[in-house]
């Protein structure tokens, strides 16, 4: 439970409010993890949240967070300069099922940030296509200067390994893209449904009407995993933060699937 | 392009009677339009619809004194145009094509005509349209609900 100090090494800023930072830490060097874990990340003085780790599975040496600055703590780690130093402890959660996609047709589905927790799942799939069928990427964002990675979606869109669908909400004249939902860009991926995985990672919103359309084209629900988002504190299943119905998703999440999760999601306040 | 190589991606055509789809053949043009192109423009009468091949098309409004604003884009199998089915029969919105883009086009009036006369054929025309404008009312409603916070555009 008790963090480790990492220092910035390197920041790039991806939008005006999104930052991708490098970590590292000298002292204990690695840090291994699974796609879609979470780290708790502490600002001396200012506080602790859950941020997903969004660098490449096979380069443990560095921490690469992407944060976008919504508050006190987020908007604390955007500010740090590179050299300066900030406690980190997981990794924490139960990570994309790369296992339960084997063999199958794989659809990404995201939205927003969401893209940070998958990033390492997408890194890790294409250095081991073979054990997929399809790959596909569909991922939207509010306007073409919202979209993260820029450099990462240049290259998977030139790779024959996955097809990229982007869109946007909205957009000037200027873009040659996608406008509209995510879910209007399923038509267009290949994918044979019942053997079909499916991750989802972005506003809840946007998860459920993702999810609810894959089913509804013939994807099994036990195959649909989506990435429930809570507040968290003690990330370690003491607290209660993170409670969802019976579970605390520090421990059985965040990531679970839409089986697991559709009749909780219709229920306020959970 | 035959209509039947069409079937399999676009609703239009899916579960279409033989009569029905050799009836659209019988009002149908191929037409490929470069990247850029203007297809229609607001307020033009709706002298045809189409159902995009292949390729991808913009929905624009035009904004006074400002650049055009992209509302939607539609892809392979989808179709292009409501307001020909409905008076005044005139476009909403301006299309462009964003990539060069091959497309079926139906006369509008002749279609109409058909309506008139054969109940199955109108009863699939106006179901699939139907089913295409709730889907993208509710694609709308969802983006209305402004999910990403972000820059503006
Ligand atoms: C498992 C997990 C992984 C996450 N990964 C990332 C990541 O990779 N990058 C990233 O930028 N953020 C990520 N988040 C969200 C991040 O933890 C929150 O934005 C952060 O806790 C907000 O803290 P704050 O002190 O900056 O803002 P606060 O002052 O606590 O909150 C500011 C605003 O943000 C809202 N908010 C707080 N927490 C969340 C949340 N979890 N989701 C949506 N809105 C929230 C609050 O309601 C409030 O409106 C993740 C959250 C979880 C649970
Ligand atoms: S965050 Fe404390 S129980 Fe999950």
């Amino acid at each position: 439970m008790l963090p480790r100090s990492f220092r910035l090494t390197a920041k790039s800023q991806e939008t005006p409010d999104t930052f991708t930072l490098v970590f590292e830490d000298p002292e204990h060097g690695e840090v291994r993890f699974r796609p879609g874990q979470f780290m708790m990340i502490y600002v001396f003085g200012v506080g602790e949240v859950p941020i997903s780790i969004a660098g490449n599975p096979h380069k443990t040496h560095d921490l690469i967070l992407t944060v976008r600055g919504v508050g006190a703590v987020t908007n604390a780690i955007c500010a740090l300069d590179p050299g300066m130093v900030v406690g980190a402890r997981g990794p924490y959660g139960s990570g994309w099922p790369l296992a339960a996609a084997k063999g199958r047709d794989l659809i990404i589905v995201t939205g927003g940030i969401g893209i940070a927790p998958l990033r390492p799942a997408i890194i890790e799939t294409l250095s081991r296509r073979d054990d997929f069928r399809d790959l596909s990427l569909i991922y939207g964002a509010r306007t073409p200067t919202d979209l993260l990675y820029k450099d990462d979606l240049l290259g998977w869109e030139s790779s024959a390994d996955i097809d990229v669908e982007v869109t946007v909400d909205r957009a000037s004249s200027e873009w040659w893209g996608d406008v509209g939902l995510v879910t209007r860009l399923l038509p267009r991926v290949r994918f044979n449904p019942p053997n079909t995985a499916a991750f989802v990672c972005g506003p809840e919103v946007m998860m459920r009407v993702v999810a609810r359309d894959l089913t509804a084209r013939g994807v099994p629900t036990q195959n649909v995993y989506l990435s429930l988002e809570r507040n968290m504190k003690c990330a370690v299943g003491f607290c209660g933060h993170c409670q969802f119905g019976r579970d605390f998703l520090c421990r059985t999440g965040p990531i679970r699937s839409f089986h697991d999760l559709a009749e909780r999601m219709r229920v306020d306040e959970i | 392009m035959s209509l039947q190589s069409l079937q399999e991606t676009a609703p239009l055509l899916t579960a279409m009677s033989i009569d029905g789809i050799e009836f659209l053949e019988s009002v149908a043009t191929e037409i490929q339009f470069p990247k850029g192109a203007l297809i229609f423009d607001e307020d033009q009468t709706a002298g045809a619809f189409y159902l995009i091949a292949n390729g991808k098309i913009g929905l624009e409004v035009s904004m006074l004194a400002r650049e055009a604003h992209l509302i939607e884009t539609l892809g392979p199998g989808e179709l292009l145009g409501v307001s020909w089915l409905f008076p005044p029969y005139r476009w909403s919105w301006r299309a462009r094509a964003m990539v060069a883009t091959d497309v079926v086009a139906f006369d509008a009036e002749k279609t109409r005509r058909q309506c008139d006369k054969d109940p199955d054929f109108a009863l699939h025309i106006y179901r699939t349209v139907a089913e295409e404008a709730v889907q993208r009312l509710h694609a709308t409603r969802i983006r209305v609900l402004d999910l990403f916070p972000g820059s503006e555009s």
